[in-house]
């Protein structure tokens, strides 16, 4: 063979050539002194780049599970929170700081009041469940209920013929008692995986029935738990969408030592609606640095920019339904997302309305 | 179905790294790497190191773009980073020895950097042909000019420091 080219004496030495191809290089070197040279000469450069590349390791290094963050590093105030970091979905796993230790909380598991709780599915988990509409507390004082708010147990739901995203009903959002809406309209909502169409073919296994009962169907190491212990854990208030009762208050693991979330589940038309919101937990605030706190405020001017408001909201032509739409955004030192499979302008109706 | 929380696990710190050393930011790199999983979140991918990588290198560009409107609120940030006692000489050595990498770093093309630093991360040809949308047969050449380039600049680095 003529003398193969730089490239492919490189794909050589990183052992990207086909096994014929090699063989037929390497005889060609046994054979032609300039091109073994050659061959010689890149293998020292790459090494020598190698180690070049290699006095970039990245220092400090990242936290690992096992070990307790420096509370400096494990904070990353600026990245937290307040636009693109930590971002939570509903149902799905979420994303971390830093991956946590397991963490768990006490939270209190009330009977619940008789009502079959809505327990929309983990995304985590391949075959998306059926979500009945159910009423919430009739009661339209939302705070006033929160005291005795129900995260309850879910009631084992029967599972129905599994919904694709096209029965999704496009529920607006009214202003005015949300009650209205709320009423048990026995609509069928899915909790929809975000950007790809579930399987429509699976069939609802035996294993989603087990996710639906009580916990769950939680993500892992969420604890059920009430407003008042989110509150106390969290050190500042829970925002909450007004007019609304959640049917759920879950804690999230996330940063063990210095970032708590919380997830509200809402079902607004017969929709499932998911509130998150992380906040640094109050232990770990003492240690904020001057310049990670600039850096917060300055990243929540960028969170507030019509622009980084997350997804929009997306039809689905061929199947008439609609995606979920999200909104993140950072205010009170807190991360917050919506998710919904709402159209856009309702889940922006509903941010109004977190407070 | 993509578990975003196993690719976070597997990812996050390779591509930290990687996004550390195109930037020369650490910071920054967190940051990008936080707004790439995020994305993940949203629509998971079926080819996740390289979606992954691109996803970041493009948001790299993008942030180069949006720099300038960026550049007074950054401002504000480096001011505030406390100095409070002087780095002992190690640590000045070793940073200056960093600084000195990103500089010859900085010297290759953005291209070849990002095939090089992909490469670190075991990347093979394929997965670094698809991260930057490159043809495959491109990738050998690429990487035989990279790290020459990158031999060379960091020696003159090395004499220019001298100099100095």
């Amino acid at each position: 063979m003529s003398h193969p080219d730089e490239g492919i004496l490189q794909e050589l030495l990183d052992g990207e050539l086909p096994p014929s191809d090699a063989a037929a290089v390497r005889a060609h070197l046994a054979g032609c002194v300039p091109c073994a040279v050659l061959l010689r000469d890149l293998a020292a450069t790459q090494t020598e780049s190698d180690a070049i590349v290699a006095r970039l390791p990245l220092d400090p290094p990242l936290v690992k599970p096992a070990g307790r963050a420096r509370p400096r590093r494990a904070l990353n105030l600026r990245a937290i929170g307040l636009a693109a970091s930590v971002l939570l979905v509903a149902g799905t796993s979420w994303m971390l700081l830093r991956p946590a230790g397991s963490y768990s909380f006490r939270g209190s598991n009330d009977t619940s009041s008789g009502l079959a709780l809505p327990m929309p599915s983990e995304e985590r988990q391949e075959v998306p469940a059926t979500t009945p509409a159910v009423p919430p507390s009739p009661s339209a004082g939302a705070r006033a209920d929160r005291s005795a708010d129900r995260p309850g147990k879910a009631k084992q739901a029967p599972l129905e013929k599994k919904e694709t995203e096209a029965n999704v009903p496009a529920a607006k959002v009214t202003d005015g008692p949300a009650d209205k809406d709320l009423a048990g309209e026995g609509r069928r909502a899915s909790d929809i995986r975000p950007a790809s169409l579930p399987e429509v073919s699976a069939p609802a296994a035996p294993a989603p029935a087990a996710a639906l009962s009580a916990g769950a169907a939680m993500a892992p190491g969420a604890t059920m738990t009430t407003i008042a212990e989110a509150e106390a854990r969290l050190g500042t208030r829970l925002r909450t969408i007004s007019g609304l009762t959640p049917v759920s208050v879950e804690m999230l693991p996330v940063a063990a030592d210095s970032l708590l979330a919380v997830r509200q589940r809402y079902v607004v038309s017969g929709v499932p609606v998911t509130l998150i919101q992380a906040s640094v937990i109050p232990a770990a605030r003492d240690e904020v640095t001057t310049r990670e706190r600039d850096a917060a405020r300055y990243v929540d001017g960028v969170a507030a920019q019509p622009g980084n408001r997350g997804n929009g909201f997306v039809a689905s032509g061929e199947s008439g339904g609609v995606q979920p739409a999200s909104r993140s955004w950072g205010a009170w030192g807190s991360l917050f997302q919506l998710r919904g499979a709402l159209p856009a302008d309702s889940i922006d109706a509903l941010m109004k309305r977190v407070k | 179905m993509t578990d975003v929380g196993a690719l976070f696990e597997q990812y996050y710190e390779p591509l930290v790294r990687m996004l550390y050393r195109r930037t020369g930011d650490r910071d920054r790199a967190e940051d990008l790497a936080q707004e790439t999983f995020a994305r993940a979140v949203e629509a998971p991918p079926y080819n996740p190191r390289p979606w992954l990588f691109a996803v970041a290198l493009n948001l790299v560009r993008e942030e180069g773009r949006r720099s300038v409107r960026r550049g007074r609120h950054l401002e504000l940030i480096r001011g505030e980073s406390p100095i409070g006692t002087p780095a002992p000489d190690e640590e000045y050595i070793r940073d200056e020895d960093r600084s000195r990498v990103q500089r010859a770093l900085a010297e290759l093309s953005d291209r070849d950097r990002e095939a090089l630093l992909l490469k670190a991360e075991g990347f093979n040809y394929d997965e670094i042909a698809a991260t930057l949308g490159m043809a495959r047969g491109a990738i050998g050449t690429t990487l035989v000019r990279a790290r020459r380039k990158l031999v060379d600049a960091y020696r003159e680095e090395g004499k220019r420091h001298v100099a100095s």
